[in-house]
């Protein structure tokens, strides 16, 4: 997609920056200088400005996050809803001082919604208070985020470990061995999602944990801690673990071992291997939903409509079982993560649903067609 | 600020110090103006206090590096230090105030003992820094293992307070400048202290002993620091011990545009001021130009380099 017009983009920046060096004061609004991570048009009169901040750019997750936030904008654009958009991205590691920093001198430049993917659960509360205060909407997604002002939009760490425990345990028979691969141990998410893997154990007498190792929900982590303890523990039947059974496998592949039924990530490169592996032992991927960048932005239009939206809203998890496998698998590029389609009337039907206590919708899988 | 260089202006060597500072001054400025050409709100009172208050707390430990830096040592252990006392801020500070106070004064001693170990057991202050700094991020995660808490009612009423005739980020700016520049310019614990980094052999002829003038060095950063994490947690509303782990270096690359050396025996108040809001505006300037955000961290190096060459250059000139 946007992958040729890069180096360019780059170039552009690189003469931005001359720009700056050379002290000759570039008067417009930065002609040329649109980065990869930010798109902006035209003054769209009074159609609002979105503009999304974000903690972390440092993995694949992530960037479909920005990337699906900013193919939705576009289009909003071109339909006349949003007059302009603006991604970005704190540089660093998930630093909550360069991401109010970043937040800072986004609401210099006004926007009338903001959609935050928080980098700390605590640190950006103050700069959300000034926002709002300042008239801005503030939607915070993909992590809570204890600011009252601000409306939050989530996927279910509970629904998220139900799905990457029951289906397996299912898959392999409710008996035998399993390595539990627990995610950023520490973190209030991870807590949660281990606290609903120990219950669901228990409803399982016949299967025993023969080792839990910390995985970090990273396939590379994974691969060294399940690889570490693979010769200390009998045959292994399932690793339940968060979006890191890519790793797991190459851990059982490279011990000479039998893959067993892992929780895969829900990107291209692992559903494709999944598939090409022909692996068919009650596999599962499941991870949060990046499109969740979309439906924050649908969130705040129908707030700037004046429209009703809960405070706090749980969005579905993606899972992508074996029968969608296929489906997901020759729409996605390797680095790319399973999302939602999030439309407008979606998003509205979710509202009603959460309103008035009905089912969660469910959006629809992609077809190859697309 | 304008009285220090126009003070400075008379002697050449003068000159050469303020000099640096001038390089930066000049680029701050253009930054202000590029910012307020693209964003002219940039220059009413509440989008330059918006633009400015990321740099306060970045300052506070920029002026603690520069007193270690005008002694000839560099202190790598500031940002876990800043990040610790959020996390005191955030926990002690609130249960009890009594013992958060003196947590935080105790964290002073400790900068002091550090200052007497590297000077009695001759450790390079590098290393025994970078030791510390593990000390204080330890610390930080045995308080509070996870990002959290909440400032005490004051600190954060100090972070929003917003007056309207004047940006308030200035003021703590000013004053700790205004602070540093008293203690290390016109008193006789400053003269020592840039003794000590310029010519330790004539200090101890004189009598003085520089085991204290290096314990007071690091008294004076030690309670910078905390300020500095006072501030940053004012704005962040919790604690957290990696908060600040970027300071380390950006604070060196704070004094360095601010007209301070490696070398020791310069102390520049006003220019790490100049420096730490420079820095700052980087990332803004970057944001407002639409600069890719993965682009931005080598952009933001380049100027600093820039400035440097800048620096380099007049410095040339004037010799």
């Amino acid at each position: 997609m946007r992958i040729p017009s890069t180096s360019w983009r780059r170039i552009a920046a690189a003469a931005s920056l001359a720009t700056v060096t050379f002290l000759t004061s570039a008067c417009g609004t930065g002609t040329g200088s649109n980065g990869d991570a930010a798109g902006s048009a035209a003054k769209g009169g009074d159609k609002p400005f979105i503009a999304l901040s974000n903690g972390f750019i440092g993995n694949g997750w992530r960037q479909t996050m920005v990337a699906a936030f900013e193919d939705a904008a576009k289009q909003a654009q071109a339909d006349g809803l949003i007059g302009k958009y603006k991604a970005i991205n704190a540089p660093g590691d998930n630093s909550a001082t360069e991401q109010i920093a970043q937040i800072k001198s986004l609401l210099l430049q006004k926007p009338d919604a903001l959609l935050i993917d928080p980098s700390s659960p605590t640190a950006l509360k103050p700069v959300i208070q000034q926002a709002c205060n300042a008239g801005v909407k503030v939607v915070v997604f993909d992590s809570a985020i204890d600011a009252p002002c601000a409306h939050v939009i989530q996927n279910s760490f509970t629904d998220w470990a139900t799905h990457a425990a029951k289906p397996l345990l299912e898959g392999i028979g409710g008996k035998g061995n399993v390595i539990v691969s627990r995610g950023v141990v520490g973190s209030q998410p991870e807590a949660e999602m281990h606290k609903t893997t120990q219950k669901i154990l228990t409803d399982y007498p016949s299967v025993k944990t023969a080792a839990t190792v910390t995985g970090m929900c990273d396939g590379a982590t994974a691969q060294k801690a399940v690889l570490g303890v693979l010769s200390s523990v009998p045959k292994v039947d399932g690793v339940i673990g968060c979006g890191d059974g890519y790793g797991v496998a190459q851990a059982f592949t490279s011990a000479g071992k039998d893959v067993p039924a892992v929780t895969f990530e829900t990107n291209g490169r692992a559903l494709n291997y999944w598939k090409d592996k022909k692996i068919d032992n009650g596999s599962v991927a499941v991870m949060s939903d990046p499109g969740q960048s979309v439906a924050a932005m649908w969130a705040a239009l129908d707030l700037l409509d004046g429209k009703k939206v809960p405070k706090h809203m749980t969005l579905p998890i993606v899972l992508v079982e074996q029968k969608d496998r296929d489906a997901w698998a020759s729409v996605l590029k390797p680095d790319q993560y399973a999302a939602w389609p999030w439309t407008r009337d979606l998003f509205r039907q979710q509202v009603e649903a959460a309103e008035n206590g009905g089912e969660p919708v469910q959006p629809p899988v992609p077809t190859a067609a697309d | 600020m304008t009285d220090a260089l126009t003070s400075a202006l008379p002697t050449r060597a003068g000159v050469r110090r303020s000099a640096p500072a001038a390089v930066s001054t000049i680029a701050l400025a253009a930054m202000v103006v590029l910012c307020a050409s693209l964003q002219p709100d940039v220059l009413t009172v509440p989008g330059f206090s918006l633009v400015l208050s990321v740099a306060v707390p970045l300052i506070f430990a920029a002026q603690a590096q520069m007193i270690l830096m005008s002694i000839g040592d560099i202190d790598l252990g500031i940002g876990s230090f800043v990040g610790l006392v959020t996390v005191i801020a955030a926990t002690e500070l609130v249960s009890s105030p009594l013992l958060g106070t003196l947590i935080l004064f105790a964290l002073i001693a400790g900068y002091a003992v550090l200052g007497a170990l590297i000077h009695l057991r001759r450790v390079p202050a590098l290393i025994a820094t970078l030791g510390a700094s593990f000390v204080w991020l330890g610390l930080g995660l045995f308080v509070l293992p996870t990002p959290g808490g909440t400032t005490p009612e004051w600190l954060a009423s100090f972070g929003a307070w917003q007056p309207t005739s004047f940006p308030a980020p200035l003021l703590p700016i000013l004053a700790v400048a205004l602070l540093v520049y008293l203690m290390s310019a016109r008193s006789t614990l400053g003269v020592r202290i840039r003794a000590l980094g310029s010519n330790p052999t004539a200090l101890e002829r004189a009598g003085l002993s520089p085991l204290s003038s290096r314990v007071a060095a690091y008294t004076a950063a030690g309670a910078l620091g905390v300020l500095s994490g006072l501030l940053l947690s004012s704005q962040t509303g919790g604690g957290d011990v990696s908060s600040a782990s970027s300071y380390t270096l950006i604070t060196v690359a704070a004094v360095i545009l601010g007209g301070g050396s490696f070398r020791g025996g310069s102390a520049v108040p006003w220019g790490v001021a100049i420096g730490g809001m420079a820095l700052g505006l980087v990332s803004v300037t970057l944001s407002l130009l639409d600069v890719a955000t993965n682009l931005q961290s080598a952009v933001q190096g380049g100027i600093v380099l820039a400035v440097l060459a800048g620096r380099a250059l007049i410095g040339r000139v004037l010799r």
